[in-house]
């Protein structure tokens, strides 16, 4: 019996900021996942070159996946020596994707002998070469690189966080959550898998369920990186479920380090809890404890610091009318439309103290506009539903990018239209080229060494 | 219904400042809207805290056992099970006490055809005992699953007859005034089957004659009956949001003892999903309009032009969705006036994760949502609340709201299916919850109507609860309120005779309270229509205490009220004449005497 709708207007971004894996552009992936997928499952021929230090090229790898160039370009010399090219080939590629360098990567795999590969550079090539399809929007690629790795390997988190990045882009959130929760289990001290599914319920209005995920990140890692904003989201969950103590207690951790040791050693992020969606957050729920004062000071801080803040002008403006003081509440949500004009609450709260001050021809327009508003947020919020229950639907995927841009959220216009054109990909297979055939187009060189 | 006790504080208005300000500071406290007591007033102080809720369950003992059954034990998961039952007060039998009427509900059988469980009715035995009387009064009737009841005295006999919803045609007993009562067949909405809930009577077109309002739910049937579940592979019952909504209906009585549907000519929408209706005049302008809460749709505000063509303003008056500008789950719906300013109050109850919602008057029609300061939403997110009423339980002299809660589904994971019922008292500056250890209110439900009524005649106000699958209760109000009450019946002659839209002003003490008699309220429940006022402490005979009861037809009529007089009837003078062209003569009959507790009666005061 929830009408709950939730506000694409507000609605954080859908990328986590402590990401899975990087995004470029690339194309023409086909060829060599085709290939390489087509390897692994092969039997090694009876004749494979002699196997490469392991130890070495995972040590590339790793180099290779935190841009430390020298030490992997050092280490790429060392396997060329010893005559392990297929190895040096991906670390070398590995190298080029962490760069920027996405098609070179590409094309250096394309030299790598799969035939002749190992099971683990096989493996390791597969997740260059799928990673640099999710970066370059291609997550129907992603799922036909991975899906034979994983089917072969069920325990790869590599593969199993791969695989729930690109799937939660598209809005393919069921298999998304099962990769998510495989990632977690096979790496119980990542905190991001259980951030991203807080995430996914947060977006999806499962608030409960939310906070269940956060918490769990939190309890893995208090120090992850971007700490801050997962205890923002926490508290901003807790608030919605009406657990205001809660959310206040939340944001009391904002800014300080809750471990000693190496991890909290390594730096968490700048502080941030005096940043004003915490401060216009902990108002909010000020107000519900009946701590009326303290939030008005909190609230006056937060516009001295950011006179535009919308939360703090839409709060503010919430506690004049209810002061009675209309026509400073109408001033003060003026600015936050004018600042803001897709923020639905502000709008309507507009309209009330308009009402109260007695011009009744402006609040009926500022009523008019919150219902188109409305309006919008309400087919968002039954699309979004939608695009959960059928993964494959890129008119829904389309029509979600369309509401977003029409709410003045571009960001998230992109992701929907970017999910929409890899399901289209996915359901079209005449844009796969045939194995062997080159992508159109120049490629770009590998850098110079120096 | 429920009546709304307002005060009015003397000194301190809602002084709402103008002034411009560059901060948030906290305004003056002459200039606060939300003032409560006049600062310095001996009249009224909140009361200590109450150790735990002293309302004491005495259905068994009185006799008025009964049980609402929704037919859940079939398995069939149905929407029709979630509504639950309501209770009523009533004096059927006119004899002064109060009797009680409740919805026996349903269930499934064979091949999932829906049946009905016959409505229960309570005789009152001086207020000491309740003997069981539907078969007696002719209403156990068993034909519809049932939900609601409504009472409203639609022939102005003096006998209040009784409306019962449910999933078919609403069923209209006539009360024959020898405690018994006749089906009216034909009474103008029985070929609507349609599922209502709630139901009220108000004068919506100033003839005289109750009017009839009822809500319709959604159109669930078993040939659209969705599989939705907990999990995969558990069904539970749907949201109502697997379903349209049905549209609510307005009948105006047409003087022959029938009613006809006017609902296309009054402007009722019909995208509601409706579970509590109200009618009270929110915007104090002399006509009785019309509120309906509706689940997981807009709540609406059907302001009337005094002739029962309404314009819905749900929306521009703040009173359709919550502050964060969503609709809710809304079932249960009061007036009060928390804050004593004169202007009424909307309250609502909701669903799970959603705060209850009470929205304070501003004047000319407008409302703004206040749970967030009021205290309200810090009860949490974990209640599912349905039958409620606003009133001054304890006699302090400020309001206090009771919610009978329970949920919905049968596999919830946010909050328990049965859950503890509320009581709120209100501070003067926010409303906070009396915890209990033990009793009633210390133990979990599956709360559903709730109706208040002062079954045994000592001047506060009891409670009936109807549950889920379990007895209904009769709560005995334990707080000591011994000679600070006045209980008002108002008997209209030109007016309705149940006076419902009248507005009464009490003046004692050096205090104004303002007070309604108000159509349907709660949820599928009917409330003792008569006015429960508190005396301010220390009021004295001088001044002399009076009461001003502006009548629906117009008049107005001024009472002294003895310093000693605790319970009063008055009666609509005649010789008042009213406002041109308002409304026809209705002739009111004295009712048969059949006895009664004595009541003062100087009703016949000249104006």
């Amino acid at each position: 019996m929830s009408g709950s709708v939730r506000d694409p207007a507000n609605e954080p971004t859908r990328r986590p900021a402590g990401r899975l894996v990087p995004l470029v552009p690339l194309a023409g992936l086909a060829v060599v996942a085709a290939v390489v997928a087509a390897a692994l499952v092969t039997a090694p021929p009876p004749e494979a070159a002699a196997a490469p230090s392991s130890e070495l090229f995972r040590a590339g790898l790793a180099a290779a996946g935190r841009n430390d160039a020298a030490t992997a370009r050092r280490i790429v010399r060392e396997l060329r020596g010893r005559d392990a090219a297929a190895a040096a080939g991906v670390v070398e590629s590995r190298l080029l994707l962490a760069r920027g360098f996405v098609q070179p990567a590409i094309d250096g795999l394309d030299a790598v002998d799969a035939a002749a590969a190992d099971d683990e550079i096989r493996r390791a090539s597969l997740l260059v070469l799928a990673e640099a399809a999710e970066r370059s929007g291609r997550q129907a690629d992603v799922a036909s690189i991975l899906a034979p790795l994983v089917a072969a390997n069920p325990d790869d988190v590599a593969a199993h966080r791969l695989l729930a990045a690109s799937l939660y882009d598209i809005g393919a959130i069921d298999p998304a959550i099962h990769h998510l929760r495989e990632t977690a289990r096979l790496a119980p001290r990542d905190p991001r898998p259980h951030r991203l599914l807080g995430l996914i319920h947060n977006d999806y209005e499962r608030y409960d369920e939310a906070i269940g995920f956060y918490e769990e990140s939190l309890a893995r890692d208090p120090d992850q990186p971007g700490r801050d904003e997962v205890l923002l989201e926490l508290a901003a969950c807790q608030a919605k479920t009406l657990r205001h103590a809660d959310a206040v207690a939340t944001l009391d951790r904002l800014g300080a380090k809750a471990a000693t040791g190496p991890a909290a050693a390594a730096g968490s992020p700048a502080a941030t809890g005096t940043g004003t969606a915490a401060a216009v957050l902990r108002a909010e729920c000020l107000v519900a404890l009946g701590r009326i004062d303290e939030a008005r000071g909190l609230v006056t801080a937060v516009l001295d610091r950011a006179p535009d803040d919308p939360g703090g002008l839409v709060l503010a403006g919430t506690i004049l009318l209810e002061d009675g003081r209309a026509a400073e509440a109408a001033e003060t949500l003026g600015r936050a439309v004018r600042g803001h004009p897709h923020d639905y609450v502000a709008r309507l709260r507009l309209s009330q103290a308009l009402d109260r001050a007695g011009r009744a021809d402006e609040a009926q327009a500022a009523r008019d506009a919150a219902e188109a508003i409305r309006a919008r947020r309400v087919e968002f919020a039954d699309l979004h539903r939608e695009a959960w229950e059928h993964p494959r639907d890129a008119k829904v995927r389309l029509r979600l990018a369309e509401i977003a841009a029409a709410m003045g959220r571009p960001d998230l216009a992109a992701v929907w239209r970017n999910a929409a054109a890899a399901v289209e990909a996915a359901a079209s297979p005449a844009e796969r080229r045939p194995p062997g055939s080159r992508p159109p187009g120049p490629s770009q060189p590998p850098p110079q060494e120096p | 219904m429920f009546l709304a006790v307002i005060l009015a504080a003397v000194a301190a208005g809602c002084g709402r400042s103008a002034a411009p300000s560059r901060t948030l500071s906290a305004p003056p406290p002459a200039a606060s809207a939300t003032p409560v007591a006049p600062a310095g007033s001996p009249a009224f102080t909140p009361a200590a805290p109450a150790d735990g809720v002293p309302f004491v369950d005495r259905a068994a003992a009185l006799g008025a056992v009964a049980a609402y059954r929704a037919g859940g034990e079939a398995g069939h998961c149905t929407i029709l099970e979630s509504l639950g039952g309501g209770v009523g007060w009533l004096d059927y039998d006119r004899d002064g006490w109060l009797d009680l009427v409740a919805a026996g509900g349903g269930g499934f059988a064979d091949g999932g055809r829906i049946s009905g469980l016959a409505t229960a009715l309570f005789r009152s035995r001086g207020g000491r005992a309740f003997v069981p009387a539907a078969e007696a009064a002719g209403v156990a009737d068993a034909s519809v699953y049932s939900h609601g009841v409504a009472v409203g005295d639609v022939d102005n006999d003096g006998f209040p007859d009784l409306l019962v919803t449910g999933y078919g045609p609403a069923r209209l007993w006539r009360n024959n005034g020898d405690g018994t009562f006749a089906a009216q067949g034909a009474w103008g909405g029985e070929g609507d089957a349609r599922w209502s809930s709630s139901a009220g009577f108000a004068d919506c077109d100033g003839d005289g004659c109750l009017d009839l309002y009822l809500a319709r739910y959604v159109d669930w049937s078993f040939d659209n009956h969705p599989v939705c579940g907990a999990t995969k592979d558990v069904r539970d019952i749907c949201p109502p949001r697997s379903f349209a909504g049905l549209p609510d209906a307005l009948y105006l009585a047409t003087g022959d003892g029938t009613f006809a549907d006017a609902s296309a000519r009054a402007g009722l929408r019909t995208d509601g999903k409706g579970l509590g209706v109200l009618l009270a005049d929110v915007d104090v302008d002399g006509d009785v309009d019309i509120y309906v809460a509706n689940d997981t749709t807009d709540n609406f505000l059907y302001v009337n032009d005094g002739h029962a063509r309404f314009a819905e303003r749900g929306l521009e008056s703040g009173v359709a969705l919550d502050d964060q500008g969503l609709p809710n789950g809304s079932m249960g719906v009061d007036l009060c006036d928390f804050n004593r300013d004169g202007l009424p109050d909307l309250w609502v109850t909701n669903y799970e994760r959603e705060s209850f919602a009470l929205y304070r008057g501003e004047g000319q029609g407008q409302f703004l949502h206040v749970s967030r300061r009021l205290g309200i939403t810090a009860l949490g997110g974990l209640f599912v609340g349905f039958g409620t009423a606003c009133a001054d339980f304890d006699a302090d002299g400020l309001v206090d709201i009771v919610v009978a809660n329970g949920h919905v589904i049968k596999y919830p994971d946010a909050s328990p299916r049965r859950q503890l019922p509320l009581y709120l008292r209100f501070d003067g500056t926010r409303f906070a919850r009396v915890p209990a250890a033990d009793g009633y209110f210390g133990r979990d439900h599956e709360g559903r109507g709730l109706a208040a009524g002062d079954y045994d005649g000592d001047g506060d106000l009891d409670l009936a609860v109807s549950h889920v699958e379990d007895p209904l209760a009769v709560l005995e109000n334990g707080f000591d309120t011994r000679g600070r009450t006045l209980v008002v019946e108002l008997v209209g002659t030109r007016s309705n005779r149940d006076a419902v839209g009248a507005r009464v002003t009490f003046e004692a003490g050096g205090e104004t309270l303002h007070a309604q008699v108000t159509g349907g309220g709660g949820y599928l429940s009917h409330g003792d229509r008569r006015l429960h006022l508190v005396r301010p402490a220390g009021a004295g005979a001088a001044p002399p205490a009076r009461l001003v009861v502006t009548w629906p037809a117009g008049g107005r009529q001024e009472v002294a009220v003895p310093a000693d007089c605790r319970m009063m009837r008055i009666v609509e003078d005649a010789a008042i004449a009213p406002p041109a062209g308002r409304r026809r003569d209705t002739a009111a009959k004295a009712p048969a005497a059949l006895g009664g507790p004595p009541a003062s009666d100087p009703a016949k005061a000249s104006p």
